[in-house]
């Protein structure tokens, strides 16, 4: 008996097996989506062209037998957005994961700390200076707009703020951070409301702003965002260990080697540089970075081995297909068809997940 | 919770913080952002490289402009394939003779009839940049003031394709517009008689209403919660209700009026613009019920003498194109019925 | 007793009161060996958690020396110390989601070598934990069907898959039942000499402590006394002091003297007869 326990080996976290299943068909899925995505528009230009075109673009196969219109189509538009999709749904499906198991708070999203209010502070001001002062506008900063440079500085302003205020002598209590958040994220939204009113006929701009649109994505806005949201990406992978840990609370955490506050810094920072990077590309873009991990977690547990990869492509593979969905629906704002289409299947998820639980 | 080391912390991550910065600026240079990516877009691969025989003064090419947001556009031929984000914008390259260049409106364009059948580019107010670029444009007329953002005008521009803003905010500067279209679209002639029509037009409306009392009218653009919008000073629209013989009403810079306001400047007539789109005001009986319900407005001195007036031309009206003068005829019979037949 | 694991001289810890300036811990002085259970008493207050905190590493002393394994505990980073030194909290909720490996092989943390995977250490730590926890029939249950016996067994192993040199448990008996605070005991006992593990317990119960710890301790007045060895309770009078409450020393059938908080007069006692 004894030996035929010990023959069986232990599951010590997700099984290499699982852990493929989950992400190769993720992975899939993603590809499916984009490649769906850039297949489809309003415009008509269908998939053999679209594919077509990329490859040519890519690896110079093929000559050219479609009309330049349908190359930009593709290439400037259509992809971008795709791209962009991922980058942004990856970012704040990651983000999310990190401070609901940061903050220990299964309600925290990427903005709870306040990178959205400062974004969006910042986002709005640059789309009404211009209004004040006229060459202000004429700059480009490594090819990004000013509202980009805007929304990405004033979302990271915001963190900086957040966890100084929150700061104490022993370190930064979460509880206290939430708070923080919290009030600073009302305070600037406070300002985002105030200059909303004095807006006057900006007010259709920044309220597109703020609902969040793929349709701005760019190659040099990606090339920008790309470094930091993949950059974060890495170095978060490789932290799984400490996530879980704290998820025993930091206490304990400490005993199982962890240096909690220096964790919890870097942390944050990853976090809001992925969340800002994407912020700065499309807007703020709510319920991605709440519900994917969350759905993530139901379905496949709380190791953040798998969660936080998992996090990634399943946030990018959702955006991506809100995003299809925004466009061929008119041009609504994202945001908008996230929540649409994520919220039913999250409750039904949420209500499978009650029935089917043991009651002890 | 004693920290063992004892030394201080700073950002561990800070060198490689500045190194991810360092990347992204590095791969986000400016020059990423010129379109030099794009295989010539904008040209129809589908348009001949020589010289149209049809076009009579080359010479004119290229043609360097400002427009009506201050930005420089300079454009190579005559454009073939226009596309306009505005009904105003449409009405003008219509009466210019050149209707058969557009391939691409807005879905609230609805004049001149044929329009209606072409592409729409605009939806609701959101420009489709894909099937703008489908359309193969060589010229988009956009509208200025943010109604077309200027993130949409740069994308437009990033994509190849030269983009002109027009916000004519007089009469004058309709005239200006409709010369500067004509210019590129080489309609010098059909311009300039276009224009005098416009000029006798508005004499004409003068001399009517000339040595009328001028009521005090308040124009009413929309109205919500107390809140009324209209003429702003010194607007456009102000200056219309001036020409048609009356003292306008105006709000502030924006044409906001909140309804005390309205009550001390008490207008003696009431322009209703909104009953253009509220079929509860058809008759002047229920445009006059519908406005003296509202709270302080009993008291009006234009509710009181009931003149209040359900006006259905509000579309010539504010569209700042040809037909203005259309628009201007309506106001001023609308003020003085008795000056006009 | 062989090698020193922990040694605390001159300890002054901790702050009482509202104006801070008395001390919980002061002059505290303690040294443990490998193989020796020792366990730590005294009243709520006194300073046991404090003291396990600064053995820990997570309280700095405000005065005083304190060494792990030979070396001064500043020279030791926080990884360092969780590699050969374990902490059962009081309490610990454990998330749900995970089940008893998943748990026990958190404690492995410390010993990370590669960046995702885990080897075939980890793999055997975690086993030979659960065995020697007596947690192995529960390695595939999710945590939060646990009773509170098993729950202490989950948290004992993951503790022991840090394979520490020194592990400290404060007041791990807390919410146990009898049975399992004996079954805990027990299993400590066993482990001091199997694992050659230091253990420092804080416990609550006189007897249990004098029957199983190799060493007893007691916090009293900010210092550690000296409260029984071998089998052997504190004295009477010390446990009175220490604890303010009427103490009496009595005989088991077997001869085994034991110490039971009895009140000396009780007006209110139940009816005899």
């Amino acid at each position: 008996m004894r030996a035929a326990t010990a023959a069986r080996p232990l599951a010590l976290g997700p099984s290499f097996g699982r852990s493929t299943v989950v992400l190769g068909g993720g992975l899939v899925a993603l590809t499916a989506i984009s490649l769906i995505s850039v297949a489809v528009g309003t415009s008509g230009v269908g998939a053999t062209d679209a594919g077509a075109i990329i490859l040519h673009r890519l690896f110079g196969i093929g000559t050219a037998t479609w009309p330049s219109s349908s190359e930009a189509i593709v290439w400037d538009l259509r992809l971008p957005r795709v791209v962009g999709g991922m980058l942004v749904g990856a970012g704040l499906a990651c983000a999310g994961t990190v401070f609901q198991a940061l903050l220990r708070n299964p309600m925290a999203d990427p903005y709870v700390i306040g990178t959205a209010a400062g974004a969006s502070l910042g986002a709005v001001a640059a789309l009404l200076l211009p209004g004040l002062i006229p060459f202000i506008a004429a700059g480009w900063w490594l090819g990004l707009g000013l509202v980009q440079v805007f929304a990405f500085a004033g979302g990271l302003l915001a963190v900086v703020v957040v966890y100084a205020v929150a700061r104490a002598q022993g370190g930064t209590p979460v509880v206290t951070l939430l708070l923080a958040g919290y009030a600073v994220s009302s305070l600037l939204s406070a300002g985002v409301a105030l200059l909303m009113f004095l807006s006057g006929d900006r007010l259709a701009a920044v309220v597109s702003w703020l609902l969040g649109s793929l349709g701005g994505a760019s190659w040099p806005r990606l090339a920008f965002a790309a470094p930091l949201i993949v950059g974060s990406f890495v170095l978060l992978l490789l932290r799984w260990r400490r996530l879980n840990a704290l998820l025993l609370g930091e206490e304990q955490a400490v005993h199982l080697g962890v240096e909690v506050e220096r964790e919890k810094r870097i942390l944050t920072v990853l976090a809001a540089l992925a969340t800002s990077a994407g912020v700065a590309i499309s807007g703020t873009i709510g319920f991605v970075g709440l519900v994917v991990p969350h759905l993530l977690r139901l379905a496949f547990g709380p190791d953040h081995r798998l969660l936080l990869p998992a996090s990634m492509v399943y946030g990018a593979s959702l955006l991506v297909l809100a995003d299809l969905g925004a466009r061929l629906a008119g041009g609504i704002p994202v945001g908008i068809v996230t929540a649409l289409l994520g919220a039913p299947f999250f409750l039904w998820l949420l209500r499978r997940s009650l029935v089917m639980r043991p009651r002890p | 919770m004693g920290n063992l080391r004892g030394t201080s912390r700073g950002l561990a991550g800070a060198p490689l913080l500045v190194l991810m910065l360092a990347v992204s600026a590095c791969v986000a240079s400016p020059g990423a952002s010129a379109p030099a990516s794009t295989t010539e877009p904008g040209l129809p691969s589908s348009v001949p490289s020589a010289p149209l025989s049809a076009a009579p003064s080359p010479a004119a090419f290229p043609l360097t402009l400002t427009d009506d947001a201050g930005r420089t556009v300079v454009l190579d031929a005559s454009p073939g394939r226009i596309i306009s984000l505005a009904p105003s914008n449409t009405e003008i390259v219509c009466a210019l003779d050149a209707c058969d260049r557009l391939v691409g409106v807005t879905d609230f364009d609805d004049y001149p009839a044929k329009v209606v059948d072409l592409p729409k580019i605009v939806l609701q107010t959101q420009v489709d940049l894909e099937l703008l670029v489908a359309a193969e444009p060589d010229l988009v007329l956009a509208a200025g003031n943010e109604l077309t953002p200027s993130s949409v005008i740069a994308q437009i521009e990033d994509l190849g394709v030269p983009v002109i803003v027009l916000y004519p905010e007089s009469l004058e500067e309709i005239y200006t517009d409709i010369e500067m279209v004509a210019g590129v679209l080489d309609q010098g002639a059909r311009a300039d008689s276009l224009i005098d029509d416009m000029r006798r037009g508005v004499a004409a409306v003068e001399a009517a209403v000339e040595g009328s009392d001028k009521p005090r009218t308040l124009y009413e653009v929309f109205h919500s919660e107390g809140t009324t919008y209209t003429a702003g000073e010194g607007s456009f629209l102000a200056s219309l209700l001036e020409l048609a013989g009356a003292t306008p009403v105006t709000g502030d810079a924006e044409g906001v009026m909140e309804a005390e306001d309205l009550v001390a400047e008490d207008p003696q007539l009431i322009l209703l613009g909104t009953a253009s789109y509220d079929p509860s005001m058809a008759t002047s009986a229920a445009a006059l019920e519908v406005v003296a319900a509202r709270p302080g407005w009993s008291d009006l001195s234009a509710v009181r003498d009931a003149n209040v007036v359900p006006y259905l031309d509000d579309i010539v009206t504010t569209r700042p194109g040809p037909r203005i003068v259309e628009g201007l005829e309506a106001l001023a019979r609308a003020i003085h019925p008795d000056r006009f037949d | 007793m062989t090698d020193i694991v922990a040694e605390l001289a001159g300890i002054s810890a901790g702050y009482r009161g509202r104006d801070g300036r008395r001390h919980v811990l002061d002059g505290v002085e303690l040294r443990v060996g490998a193989g020796e259970l020792l366990a730590i008493l005294g009243p709520n207050g006194s300073g046991k958690t404090t003291l396990l905190r600064v053995l820990a590493g997570t309280l700095r002393a405000a005065s005083g020396a304190v060494e792990l394994f030979g070396r001064p505990i500043e020279r030791w980073s926080r990884a360092e110390i969780a590699r050969r030194v374990a902490v059962l909290p009081q309490s610990l909720e454990l998330p749900a989601g995970f089940n008893v490996a998943e748990v026990v092989a958190m404690g492995r943390i410390p010993h990370a070598r590669s960046a995702f995977g885990s080897g075939p250490d980890d793999e055997q730590a975690v086993e030979s934990a659960l065995r020697d926890a007596g947690a192995m029939d529960l390695a595939q249950r999710s945590v939060i069907e646990l009773s509170g016996g098993e729950r202490q067994r989950v948290l004992v192993a993951m503790a022991l898959a840090q394979e520490p040199g020194l592990l400290l448990l404060d007041e791990p008996t807390l919410h146990l039942d009898l049975a399992h605070q004996l079954a805990l005991v027990r299993t400590l006992q066993r482990l001091r000499t199997a694992r050659q593990v230091a253990v420092v317990a804080v416990l609550h119960d006189l007897n249990l402590a004098a029957a199983y710890a190799d060493r007893c301790l007691l916090l009293h007045a900010g210092r550690l006394l000296p409260a029984g060895s071998g089998g052997d309770v504190i004295d009477p009078d010390l446990a009175r002091r220490a604890f303010g409450v009427p103490i009496e020393e009595a005989l088991t059938a077997d001869g085994r003297r034991v110490l039971t908080t009895v009140a000396a007069t009780r007006p209110d006692g139940p009816r005899s007869g």
